[in-house]
Protein backbone atom coordinates (compact mmCIF):
# COMPACT_ATOMS: atom_id res chain seq x y z
CA UNK A 1 0.00 0.00 0.00
CA UNK A 2 1.63 3.81 -0.97
CA UNK A 3 0.96 6.00 1.50
CA UNK A 4 0.54 9.48 0.17
CA UNK A 5 -0.52 13.38 1.13
CA UNK A 6 -1.69 16.06 -1.26
CA UNK A 7 -1.12 20.00 -0.54
CA UNK A 8 -3.37 22.69 -2.73
CA UNK A 9 -4.00 25.76 -1.50
CA UNK A 10 -7.91 24.87 -3.21
CA UNK A 11 -10.34 22.35 -1.70
CA UNK A 12 -11.82 21.95 -5.46
CA UNK A 13 -8.04 20.41 -6.04
CA UNK A 14 -7.94 18.34 -3.43
CA UNK A 15 -11.64 17.15 -3.78
CA UNK A 16 -10.46 15.31 -7.00
CA UNK A 17 -7.48 13.94 -6.11
CA UNK A 18 -9.12 12.27 -2.66
CA UNK A 19 -11.85 10.44 -5.29
CA UNK A 20 -9.12 9.52 -7.42
CA UNK A 21 -7.60 7.66 -4.47
CA UNK A 22 -10.40 6.10 -3.76
CA UNK A 23 -10.56 4.45 -6.73
CA UNK A 24 -6.97 3.43 -6.99
CA UNK A 25 -6.82 0.15 -4.24
CA UNK A 26 -2.80 0.19 -4.01
CA UNK A 27 -2.78 4.16 -2.92
CA UNK A 28 -3.96 5.23 0.58
CA UNK A 29 -4.51 9.15 0.77
CA UNK A 30 -4.17 9.56 4.55
CA UNK A 31 -4.07 13.49 4.82
CA UNK A 32 -5.02 16.76 2.26
CA UNK A 33 -3.70 20.08 3.59
CA UNK A 34 -4.47 23.69 2.24
CA UNK A 35 -0.96 25.14 3.50
CA UNK A 36 2.38 23.37 3.91
CA UNK A 37 2.41 24.56 7.34
CA UNK A 38 0.57 21.43 9.10
CA UNK A 39 2.27 19.10 6.32
CA UNK A 40 5.38 19.48 6.91
CA UNK A 41 5.07 18.11 10.74
CA UNK A 42 3.22 15.51 9.18
CA UNK A 43 5.99 14.19 7.06
CA UNK A 44 8.31 14.07 9.90
CA UNK A 45 5.88 12.32 11.76
CA UNK A 46 4.26 9.91 9.60
CA UNK A 47 4.89 6.88 6.91
CA UNK A 48 4.47 9.16 3.57
CA UNK A 49 5.77 7.63 -0.06
CA UNK A 50 3.91 10.31 -1.97
CA UNK A 51 3.39 13.62 -2.09
CA UNK A 52 0.96 15.34 -4.66
CA UNK A 53 2.01 19.18 -4.50
CA UNK A 54 0.49 22.13 -5.79
CA UNK A 55 3.08 24.86 -7.26
CA UNK A 56 0.72 28.00 -6.93
CA UNK A 57 0.59 28.52 -3.29
CA UNK A 58 0.31 31.56 -1.38
CA UNK A 59 2.84 30.88 1.66
CA UNK A 60 5.67 29.14 0.10
CA UNK A 61 5.38 27.76 -3.43
CA UNK A 62 5.45 23.98 -4.12
CA UNK A 63 9.12 23.99 -5.51
CA UNK A 64 10.17 25.79 -2.22
CA UNK A 65 8.44 23.08 -0.65
CA UNK A 66 10.15 20.45 -2.23
CA UNK A 67 13.22 21.40 -1.79
CA UNK A 68 12.55 21.41 1.69
CA UNK A 69 11.34 18.39 2.25
CA UNK A 70 14.35 16.73 -0.34
CA UNK A 71 16.55 15.44 2.57
CA UNK A 72 13.01 13.19 3.51
CA UNK A 73 13.59 11.33 0.32
CA UNK A 74 10.02 11.68 -0.30
CA UNK A 75 8.37 10.90 -4.04
CA UNK A 76 7.06 14.06 -5.30
CA UNK A 77 4.23 14.68 -7.66
CA UNK A 78 3.86 17.94 -8.57
CA UNK A 79 -0.06 19.57 -9.85
CA UNK A 80 -0.17 22.56 -11.42
CA UNK A 81 -3.00 24.73 -13.03
CA UNK A 82 -0.39 26.35 -15.44
CA UNK A 83 3.06 24.44 -16.85
CA UNK A 84 5.58 27.19 -15.76
CA UNK A 85 8.83 25.68 -18.49
CA UNK A 86 11.52 27.22 -16.14
CA UNK A 87 10.38 24.60 -13.61
CA UNK A 88 11.05 21.75 -16.24
CA UNK A 89 14.27 21.30 -15.47
CA UNK A 90 13.59 20.89 -11.83
CA UNK A 91 10.78 18.77 -12.15
CA UNK A 92 12.77 16.38 -13.76
CA UNK A 93 14.32 15.58 -10.13
CA UNK A 94 10.14 14.85 -9.30
CA UNK A 95 8.80 11.29 -10.00
CA UNK A 96 5.80 13.58 -12.27
CA UNK A 97 4.15 16.33 -13.20
CA UNK A 98 0.25 16.64 -13.44
CA UNK A 99 -1.34 19.07 -15.29
CA UNK A 100 -4.82 20.00 -13.96
CA UNK A 101 -7.65 19.26 -14.62
CA UNK A 102 -6.01 16.04 -14.06
CA UNK A 103 -7.51 12.79 -15.56
CA UNK A 104 -8.19 9.73 -14.35
CA UNK A 105 -5.99 7.73 -16.31
CA UNK A 106 -3.13 9.56 -16.49
CA UNK A 107 -3.23 10.18 -11.96
CA UNK A 108 -3.41 5.97 -12.43
CA UNK A 109 -0.48 6.35 -14.42
CA UNK A 110 1.45 8.06 -11.76
CA UNK A 111 0.24 6.04 -9.02
CA UNK A 112 1.72 3.38 -10.87
CA UNK A 113 4.73 4.67 -11.79
CA UNK A 114 5.20 5.26 -8.13
CA UNK A 115 4.10 1.97 -7.20
CA UNK A 116 6.49 0.21 -9.51
CA UNK A 117 9.63 2.57 -7.47
CA UNK A 118 8.34 1.93 -4.35
CA UNK A 119 8.00 -1.63 -4.13
CA UNK A 120 11.37 -1.84 -5.96
CA UNK A 121 13.00 0.26 -3.50
CA UNK A 122 11.59 -2.22 -0.56
CA UNK A 123 13.69 -4.56 -2.58
CA UNK A 124 10.74 -6.46 -3.76
CA UNK A 125 10.06 -6.57 -7.78
CA UNK A 126 8.11 -3.93 -8.79
CA UNK A 127 5.08 -4.16 -10.27
CA UNK A 128 1.72 -2.47 -11.62
CA UNK A 129 -2.03 -2.71 -11.33
CA UNK A 130 -4.25 -2.74 -14.07
CA UNK A 131 -7.60 -3.41 -14.56
CA UNK A 132 -9.40 -6.04 -16.04
CA UNK A 133 -12.97 -5.94 -16.28
CA UNK A 134 -14.00 -4.66 -12.71
CA UNK A 135 -11.09 -6.40 -11.32
CA UNK A 136 -7.80 -5.03 -10.23
CA UNK A 137 -4.96 -7.13 -11.22
CA UNK A 138 -1.38 -6.97 -10.02
CA UNK A 139 1.46 -7.44 -12.50
CA UNK A 140 4.30 -8.49 -11.51
CA UNK A 141 7.08 -6.79 -13.69
CA UNK A 142 9.47 -9.24 -14.01
CA UNK A 143 7.35 -12.16 -14.63
CA UNK A 144 6.12 -10.05 -17.63
CA UNK A 145 7.18 -11.61 -20.88
CA UNK A 146 5.59 -9.53 -23.64
CA UNK A 147 2.51 -7.06 -24.05
CA UNK A 148 0.62 -7.17 -27.25
CA UNK A 149 -2.05 -4.65 -27.76
CA UNK A 150 -5.04 -5.06 -30.23
CA UNK A 151 -7.17 -1.52 -30.94
CA UNK A 152 -8.09 -0.59 -27.23
CA UNK A 153 -6.74 -4.03 -25.31
CA UNK A 154 -3.62 -5.16 -23.86
CA UNK A 155 -3.05 -8.28 -23.31
CA UNK A 156 0.08 -8.79 -20.57
CA UNK A 157 1.51 -12.31 -21.17
CA UNK A 158 3.45 -13.67 -17.96
CA UNK A 159 4.75 -17.07 -17.73
CA UNK A 160 1.86 -18.79 -16.25
CA UNK A 161 -1.58 -16.63 -17.02
CA UNK A 162 -2.80 -13.64 -19.59
CA UNK A 163 -3.82 -10.40 -17.94
CA UNK A 164 -6.39 -8.10 -20.27
CA UNK A 165 -7.15 -4.40 -19.58
CA UNK A 166 -8.27 -1.37 -21.35
CA UNK A 167 -5.54 0.45 -22.23
CA UNK A 168 -3.79 1.82 -25.25
CA UNK A 169 -0.09 1.01 -25.61
CA UNK A 170 0.73 4.63 -25.02
CA UNK A 171 -0.87 4.69 -21.59
CA UNK A 172 1.26 1.56 -21.55
CA UNK A 173 4.64 2.82 -22.52
CA UNK A 174 3.90 6.01 -20.22
CA UNK A 175 2.93 3.43 -17.32
CA UNK A 176 5.92 0.83 -17.54
CA UNK A 177 9.75 2.23 -16.22
CA UNK A 178 11.86 2.39 -18.36
CA UNK A 179 15.01 0.17 -18.76
CA UNK A 180 13.10 -2.94 -17.98
CA UNK A 181 11.06 -3.34 -21.04
CA UNK A 182 12.03 -2.10 -24.87
CA UNK A 183 9.44 -2.05 -27.72
CA UNK A 184 9.49 -3.96 -31.01
CA UNK A 185 7.07 -3.67 -32.85
CA UNK A 186 3.92 -1.39 -33.14
CA UNK A 187 1.89 -3.52 -31.28
CA UNK A 188 4.34 -5.20 -29.09
CA UNK A 189 6.66 -4.40 -26.13
CA UNK A 190 8.75 -6.91 -24.55
CA UNK A 191 10.90 -7.63 -21.55
CA UNK A 192 14.58 -7.63 -22.43
CA UNK A 193 15.41 -10.59 -19.93
CA UNK A 194 12.63 -12.95 -21.75
CA UNK A 195 14.30 -12.44 -25.23
CA UNK A 196 15.63 -15.60 -26.37
CA UNK A 197 16.53 -15.09 -29.80
CA UNK A 198 17.05 -12.22 -31.97
CA UNK A 199 16.17 -12.86 -35.74
CA UNK A 200 16.39 -10.67 -38.43
CA UNK A 201 12.65 -9.78 -38.78
CA UNK A 202 11.34 -11.65 -35.59
CA UNK A 203 12.39 -12.79 -32.08
CA UNK A 204 11.24 -15.17 -29.49
CA UNK A 205 10.31 -14.25 -26.06
CA UNK A 206 9.40 -17.96 -23.89
CA UNK A 207 8.07 -20.14 -26.57
CA UNK A 208 6.67 -17.26 -28.98
CA UNK A 209 7.65 -15.44 -31.90
CA UNK A 210 7.28 -12.14 -32.00
CA UNK A 211 7.52 -9.54 -35.01
CA UNK A 212 10.35 -7.06 -35.14
CA UNK A 213 9.71 -3.76 -36.49
CA UNK A 214 12.90 -2.41 -38.64
CA UNK A 215 12.56 0.66 -36.93
CA UNK A 216 12.91 -0.06 -33.61
CA UNK A 217 15.69 -2.95 -34.26
CA UNK A 218 18.53 -0.08 -33.66
CA UNK A 219 17.20 0.54 -29.94
CA UNK A 220 16.72 -2.85 -29.23
CA UNK A 221 20.44 -3.62 -29.92
CA UNK A 222 20.97 -0.51 -28.12
CA UNK A 223 19.29 -1.44 -25.08
CA UNK A 224 21.03 -5.08 -25.20
CA UNK A 225 24.35 -4.20 -25.94
CA UNK A 226 24.55 -0.91 -23.14
CA UNK B 1 -15.55 60.23 -51.54
CA UNK B 2 -14.01 61.63 -48.92
CA UNK B 3 -10.39 60.74 -50.09
CA UNK B 4 -11.07 61.57 -53.41
CA UNK B 5 -11.64 65.54 -52.81
CA UNK B 6 -8.58 67.02 -51.09
CA UNK B 7 -7.02 64.76 -54.38
CA UNK B 8 -8.66 66.84 -56.71
CA UNK B 9 -8.03 69.82 -54.83
CA UNK B 10 -4.08 69.43 -54.69
CA UNK B 11 -4.15 68.51 -58.02
CA UNK B 12 -6.21 71.62 -58.86
CA UNK B 13 -3.22 73.74 -56.88
CA UNK B 14 -0.64 72.15 -58.66
CA UNK B 15 -1.94 73.06 -62.23
CA UNK B 16 -2.74 76.63 -60.45
CA UNK B 17 0.20 77.11 -58.99
CA UNK B 18 2.20 75.88 -61.97
CA UNK B 19 0.37 77.42 -65.06
CA UNK B 20 0.72 80.85 -62.92
CA UNK B 21 4.43 80.75 -63.04
CA UNK B 22 4.32 79.72 -66.70
CA UNK B 23 2.25 82.56 -67.21
CA UNK B 24 4.35 84.63 -65.54
CA UNK B 25 7.46 83.18 -67.28
CA UNK B 26 6.20 83.59 -70.36
CA UNK B 27 4.53 87.24 -69.88
CA UNK B 28 8.17 88.33 -68.78
CA UNK B 29 9.63 86.96 -72.31
CA UNK B 30 6.79 87.99 -74.43
CA UNK B 31 8.87 91.28 -75.51
CA UNK B 32 11.86 89.22 -76.50
CA UNK B 33 9.79 86.35 -77.36
CA UNK B 34 7.76 88.52 -80.06
CA UNK B 35 11.13 90.27 -81.36
CA UNK B 36 12.44 86.05 -82.05
CA UNK B 37 9.20 84.50 -82.67
CA UNK B 38 10.93 82.01 -85.49
CA UNK B 39 13.55 81.46 -83.08
CA UNK B 40 11.12 78.63 -80.80
CA UNK B 41 14.19 76.89 -80.24
CA UNK B 42 15.96 78.69 -78.30
CA UNK B 43 12.76 78.89 -76.00
CA UNK B 44 12.85 75.39 -75.76
CA UNK B 45 16.33 74.74 -74.98
CA UNK B 46 16.12 77.84 -71.81
CA UNK B 47 13.12 75.56 -70.44
CA UNK B 48 14.54 72.79 -71.04
CA UNK B 49 17.46 74.46 -69.14
CA UNK B 50 15.73 75.16 -66.26
CA UNK B 51 13.99 71.81 -65.83
CA UNK B 52 17.26 70.10 -66.27
CA UNK B 53 18.91 72.59 -63.64
CA UNK B 54 15.89 71.58 -61.48
CA UNK B 55 15.95 67.94 -62.28
CA UNK B 56 19.75 67.96 -61.86
CA UNK B 57 19.14 69.67 -58.34
CA UNK B 58 16.85 67.47 -56.90
CA UNK B 59 18.85 64.50 -58.21
CA UNK B 60 22.24 65.61 -56.20
CA UNK B 61 20.10 66.09 -53.30
CA UNK B 62 18.92 62.71 -53.39
CA UNK B 63 21.90 60.78 -54.03
CA UNK B 64 23.86 62.51 -51.74
CA UNK B 65 21.36 61.85 -49.11
CA UNK B 66 20.99 58.07 -49.92
CA UNK B 67 24.49 57.21 -50.57
CA UNK B 68 26.36 59.91 -48.50
CA UNK B 69 23.91 60.84 -46.22
CA UNK B 70 22.46 57.26 -44.66
CA UNK B 71 26.14 55.97 -44.82
CA UNK B 72 27.68 58.46 -42.17
CA UNK B 73 25.54 60.75 -40.59
CA UNK B 74 23.37 58.31 -38.82
CA UNK B 75 26.60 57.74 -36.69
CA UNK B 76 27.92 60.28 -34.88
CA UNK B 77 31.42 58.70 -34.90
CA UNK B 78 31.27 58.83 -38.60
CA UNK B 79 29.40 62.15 -39.18
CA UNK B 80 32.30 63.81 -40.18
CA UNK B 81 33.16 61.92 -42.91
CA UNK B 82 29.62 63.47 -44.50
CA UNK B 83 30.31 66.91 -43.68
CA UNK B 84 33.88 66.02 -45.85
CA UNK B 85 32.48 64.82 -48.72
CA UNK B 86 30.15 67.81 -48.18
CA UNK B 87 33.13 70.40 -48.30
CA UNK B 88 34.50 68.49 -51.32
CA UNK B 89 31.32 68.31 -53.39
CA UNK B 90 31.08 71.90 -52.80
CA UNK B 91 34.38 72.39 -54.27
CA UNK B 92 34.02 70.63 -57.24
CA UNK B 93 30.93 72.46 -57.46
CA UNK B 94 32.66 75.79 -57.70
CA UNK B 95 35.19 74.96 -59.79
CA UNK B 96 32.91 73.27 -62.56
CA UNK B 97 31.01 77.11 -62.20
CA UNK B 98 34.33 78.10 -62.43
CA UNK B 99 35.24 76.33 -65.38
CA UNK B 100 32.00 77.27 -67.27
CA UNK B 101 32.79 80.70 -66.67
CA UNK B 102 36.51 80.32 -67.91
CA UNK B 103 37.45 81.20 -64.50
CA UNK B 104 37.06 85.32 -64.95
CA UNK B 105 37.59 86.79 -61.71
CA UNK B 106 34.57 88.66 -61.68
CA UNK B 107 32.22 85.81 -62.04
CA UNK B 108 34.04 84.31 -58.40
CA UNK B 109 31.29 85.98 -56.12
CA UNK B 110 28.61 84.89 -58.03
CA UNK B 111 29.58 81.35 -58.84
CA UNK B 112 30.13 81.17 -54.84
CA UNK B 113 26.81 82.57 -54.46
CA UNK B 114 25.17 79.62 -56.51
CA UNK B 115 27.61 76.70 -54.86
CA UNK B 116 26.45 78.41 -51.72
CA UNK B 117 22.40 78.11 -52.48
CA UNK B 118 22.85 75.05 -53.77
CA UNK B 119 25.06 73.64 -50.61
CA UNK B 120 22.42 74.60 -48.82
CA UNK B 121 19.31 73.12 -50.60
CA UNK B 122 21.20 69.78 -50.26
CA UNK B 123 22.37 69.29 -47.23
CA UNK B 124 18.22 70.83 -46.04
CA UNK B 125 16.82 67.92 -48.33
CA UNK B 126 19.24 65.35 -46.43
CA UNK B 127 17.70 66.85 -42.99
CA UNK B 128 14.35 67.05 -44.03
CA UNK B 129 14.47 63.49 -45.81
CA UNK B 130 16.18 62.08 -42.76
CA UNK B 131 12.88 63.45 -40.67
CA UNK B 132 10.75 61.85 -42.77
CA UNK B 133 11.91 58.28 -42.75
CA UNK B 134 12.65 58.30 -38.75
CA UNK B 135 8.84 59.34 -38.66
CA UNK B 136 7.65 56.56 -41.41
CA UNK B 137 9.83 54.23 -39.20
CA UNK B 138 8.48 55.45 -35.94
CA UNK B 139 4.99 55.60 -36.90
CA UNK B 140 5.79 51.43 -38.28
CA UNK B 141 7.15 50.86 -34.92
CA UNK B 142 4.53 52.05 -33.01
CA UNK B 143 2.02 50.06 -34.87
CA UNK B 144 3.60 47.11 -34.56
CA UNK B 145 3.95 47.31 -30.69
CA UNK B 146 0.33 48.24 -30.24
CA UNK B 147 -0.80 44.83 -32.75
CA UNK B 148 2.03 42.91 -30.43
CA UNK B 149 0.61 44.36 -27.02
CA UNK B 150 -2.67 43.89 -27.95
CA UNK B 151 -1.92 40.20 -29.04
CA UNK B 152 -0.30 39.50 -25.84
CA UNK B 153 -3.23 40.91 -23.98
CA UNK B 154 -5.79 38.66 -25.75
CA UNK B 155 -3.47 35.91 -24.48
CA UNK B 156 -3.51 36.67 -21.21
CA UNK B 157 -6.74 36.14 -19.86
CA UNK B 158 -4.05 34.71 -16.91
CA UNK B 159 -3.58 30.91 -17.46
CA UNK B 160 -3.45 30.20 -14.13
CA UNK B 161 -6.89 31.60 -13.49
CA UNK B 162 -8.40 30.03 -16.40
CA UNK B 163 -7.13 26.81 -15.84
CA UNK B 164 -7.85 26.92 -12.06
CA UNK B 165 -11.59 27.83 -12.81
CA UNK B 166 -11.76 24.87 -15.11
CA UNK B 167 -9.93 22.51 -12.40
CA UNK B 168 -13.32 23.82 -9.92
CA UNK B 169 -15.77 23.35 -12.68
CA UNK B 170 -14.02 19.44 -13.61
CA UNK B 171 -14.24 19.08 -9.95
CA UNK B 172 -17.85 20.70 -9.77
CA UNK B 173 -18.93 17.88 -13.03
CA UNK B 174 -17.46 15.20 -10.83
CA UNK B 175 -19.16 15.57 -7.80
CA UNK B 176 -22.53 15.54 -9.52
CA UNK B 177 -21.17 12.62 -11.14
CA UNK B 178 -21.48 13.77 -14.72
CA UNK B 179 -18.51 11.95 -15.87
CA UNK B 180 -18.91 12.97 -19.85
CA UNK B 181 -19.31 16.19 -18.81
CA UNK B 182 -15.98 16.15 -16.61
CA UNK B 183 -14.36 14.27 -19.65
CA UNK B 184 -15.15 17.21 -21.90
CA UNK B 185 -13.65 19.84 -19.73
CA UNK B 186 -10.38 17.76 -19.27
CA UNK B 187 -9.88 17.44 -23.28
CA UNK B 188 -10.93 21.11 -23.70
CA UNK B 189 -8.55 21.98 -21.08
CA UNK B 190 -5.86 20.11 -22.80
CA UNK B 191 -6.68 22.06 -26.24
CA UNK B 192 -6.18 25.08 -24.39
CA UNK B 193 -3.20 24.44 -22.27
CA UNK B 194 -2.02 23.26 -25.25
CA UNK B 195 -2.62 26.02 -27.97
CA UNK B 196 -2.22 29.02 -25.51
CA UNK B 197 1.42 27.41 -24.47
CA UNK B 198 2.92 24.46 -25.96
CA UNK B 199 1.81 25.89 -29.92
CA UNK B 200 3.92 29.38 -29.02
CA UNK B 201 6.79 27.67 -29.14
CA UNK B 202 8.87 26.77 -31.85
CA UNK B 203 9.06 23.06 -31.52
CA UNK B 204 7.08 20.83 -29.33
CA UNK B 205 7.41 16.64 -28.56
CA UNK B 206 5.64 14.37 -31.02
CA UNK B 207 3.40 12.91 -28.09
CA UNK B 208 1.78 16.33 -26.80
CA UNK B 209 0.76 17.14 -30.65
CA UNK B 210 -0.45 13.60 -30.82
CA UNK B 211 -2.24 14.16 -28.15
CA UNK B 212 -3.44 17.50 -28.94
CA UNK B 213 -5.06 16.00 -31.96
CA UNK B 214 -6.51 13.61 -30.19
CA UNK B 215 -8.48 15.67 -27.80
CA UNK B 216 -9.50 18.14 -30.45
CA UNK B 217 -11.01 14.44 -32.36
CA UNK B 218 -12.27 13.67 -29.18
CA UNK B 219 -14.38 17.08 -28.48
CA UNK B 220 -15.67 17.21 -32.45
CA UNK B 221 -17.07 13.54 -32.08
CA UNK B 222 -18.78 14.19 -29.31
CA UNK B 223 -20.50 17.10 -30.99
CA UNK B 224 -21.80 14.54 -33.57
CA UNK B 225 -24.83 12.48 -32.68
CA UNK B 226 -24.34 8.68 -32.66
CA UNK B 227 -25.63 6.79 -35.99
CA UNK B 228 -24.36 4.22 -37.60
CA UNK B 229 -24.29 6.64 -40.92
CA UNK B 230 -21.24 7.79 -39.42
CA UNK B 231 -17.81 6.31 -38.86
CA UNK B 232 -15.11 8.71 -36.91
CA UNK B 233 -11.74 6.69 -36.59
CA UNK B 234 -8.48 7.67 -35.20
CA UNK B 235 -4.95 6.27 -34.36
CA UNK B 236 -2.31 7.57 -33.63
CA UNK B 237 1.40 6.21 -32.32
CA UNK B 238 4.32 8.08 -31.32
CA UNK B 239 6.82 5.05 -31.34
CA UNK B 240 7.68 5.85 -27.92
CA UNK B 241 9.56 3.79 -25.65
CA UNK B 242 8.41 1.98 -22.36
CA UNK B 243 9.37 4.69 -19.64
CA UNK B 244 10.53 7.41 -22.60
CA UNK B 245 8.13 9.05 -24.36
CA UNK B 246 9.35 9.79 -27.78
CA UNK B 247 11.99 12.41 -27.50
CA UNK B 248 11.18 13.50 -31.49
CA UNK B 249 10.85 17.05 -31.95
CA UNK B 250 8.30 19.02 -34.48
CA UNK B 251 6.90 22.45 -35.70
CA UNK B 252 3.70 22.89 -33.17
CA UNK B 253 0.19 22.35 -35.33
CA UNK B 254 1.34 21.20 -38.51
CA UNK B 255 -1.54 18.10 -38.72
CA UNK B 256 -4.48 20.03 -37.10
CA UNK B 257 -5.77 22.23 -40.42
CA UNK B 258 -5.73 18.73 -42.28
CA UNK B 259 -8.13 17.11 -39.59
CA UNK B 260 -10.23 20.10 -39.09
CA UNK B 261 -10.77 20.32 -42.88
CA UNK B 262 -11.65 16.94 -42.66
CA UNK B 263 -14.36 17.33 -39.67
CA UNK B 264 -15.21 20.57 -41.99
CA UNK B 265 -15.70 18.70 -45.56
CA UNK B 266 -16.26 15.43 -44.71
CA UNK B 267 -19.18 14.99 -42.24
CA UNK B 268 -22.86 14.70 -43.24
CA UNK B 269 -25.68 14.24 -41.08
CA UNK B 270 -28.37 13.14 -44.03
CA UNK B 271 -25.15 10.89 -46.19
CA UNK B 272 -22.82 7.88 -45.05
CA UNK B 273 -20.12 9.84 -44.26
CA UNK B 274 -16.38 9.03 -42.41
CA UNK B 275 -13.61 10.38 -41.16
CA UNK B 276 -10.30 8.06 -40.92
CA UNK B 277 -7.04 9.39 -39.46
CA UNK B 278 -4.41 7.54 -39.05
CA UNK B 279 -0.72 8.93 -37.37
CA UNK B 280 1.88 6.87 -36.91
CA UNK B 281 5.98 7.64 -36.17
CA UNK B 282 8.45 4.99 -37.10
CA UNK B 283 11.91 5.74 -36.78
CA UNK B 284 12.09 9.38 -37.52
CA UNK B 285 9.09 9.16 -40.24
CA UNK B 286 6.06 10.38 -39.38
CA UNK B 287 3.28 9.27 -41.57
CA UNK B 288 -0.08 11.04 -41.34
CA UNK B 289 -3.08 9.88 -43.74
CA UNK B 290 -6.51 10.97 -43.89
CA UNK B 291 -9.34 10.01 -45.60
CA UNK B 292 -12.59 11.23 -45.14
CA UNK B 293 -16.20 11.06 -47.39
CA UNK B 294 -17.51 14.02 -49.63
CA UNK B 295 -20.90 14.38 -49.10
CA UNK B 296 -22.75 15.58 -51.77
CA UNK B 297 -23.81 18.83 -51.17
CA UNK B 298 -20.87 20.00 -48.81
CA UNK B 299 -18.39 19.45 -51.89
CA UNK B 300 -19.37 22.86 -53.46
CA UNK B 301 -18.23 24.71 -50.31
CA UNK B 302 -14.46 23.37 -51.18
CA UNK B 303 -11.73 25.64 -52.06
CA UNK B 304 -13.17 28.50 -49.70
CA UNK B 305 -10.74 27.55 -46.77
CA UNK B 306 -7.48 29.01 -46.20
CA UNK B 307 -6.54 26.01 -43.87
CA UNK B 308 -4.89 23.78 -46.20
CA UNK B 309 -2.65 26.83 -48.12
CA UNK B 310 -1.79 27.50 -45.21
CA UNK B 311 -0.32 24.35 -43.78
CA UNK B 312 0.91 23.44 -47.19
CA UNK B 313 3.13 26.92 -46.58
CA UNK B 314 3.92 26.30 -43.12
CA UNK B 315 5.33 22.79 -43.81
CA UNK B 316 7.50 24.27 -46.73
CA UNK B 317 9.02 26.67 -44.37
CA UNK B 318 9.42 24.30 -41.48
CA UNK B 319 10.69 21.30 -43.30
CA UNK B 320 11.46 22.13 -46.80
CA UNK B 321 13.19 19.31 -48.35
CA UNK B 322 11.82 16.91 -45.86
CA UNK B 323 8.10 16.14 -46.19
CA UNK B 324 6.06 15.13 -48.96
CA UNK B 325 2.24 16.20 -49.51
CA UNK B 326 0.36 14.39 -51.36
CA UNK B 327 -3.93 14.95 -51.57
CA UNK B 328 -6.09 13.65 -54.23
CA UNK B 329 -10.02 13.24 -54.08
CA UNK B 330 -12.55 11.45 -56.20
CA UNK B 331 -16.15 12.05 -56.27
CA UNK B 332 -16.53 10.21 -53.06
CA UNK B 333 -13.82 10.80 -50.98
CA UNK B 334 -10.81 13.01 -49.78
CA UNK B 335 -7.16 11.74 -48.48
CA UNK B 336 -4.45 13.54 -47.46
CA UNK B 337 -0.81 11.49 -47.27
CA UNK B 338 1.76 13.15 -45.49
CA UNK B 339 5.07 12.45 -45.11
CA UNK B 340 7.70 14.26 -42.43
CA UNK B 341 11.22 13.30 -41.75
CA UNK B 342 11.72 15.06 -38.51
Amino acid sequence: MLHAIAIDDEPAALEVLSRYAEKVPFLQLDQTFTSTTNALTYLHQHRVDLVFLDIQMPDLSGTDFARLVAPLQKQIVFTTAHADYALEGFALQALDYLLKPIEFPRFLQTCNRAYAQTTARLGQSSSIFVKDGYDWVRVDLSEVLFIQSDTNLLFIQEQTRQVSTRMTIAEMLATLPSGQFVRVHKSYIVSLRAIRKIERHQLTVGTVTIPLAGSYREVLEQRLLG
Amino acid sequence: MNTQLPRLVLALTIVALLGYWGWRLFSGMEQPLREALPDLGALASYLFGIVGLLVGLWLIAFLNHRLAFMRWMLRPETAPFYWIWVCVMAWLVFELLQLRTEAVPEFVDENLLVTGVLLVFVIGYGYVADYLRTRRDQLRLMQQTTEAELTALRAQVNPHFLFNALNTIYNEAQRAHNDPVADLIGQLSGLMRYTLQEATRPTTSVESELAFIEKYVALQRVRLPESAKLRVTLRTDSGGQPGEPNPLQMAPLLLIPFVENAFQYGISLEHTSYIDINIEVEGRQLQMQITNSRPPGLGQKHGAGTGIPNARQRLERAYPAWHSLQISHTDKSFTVNLRIDL
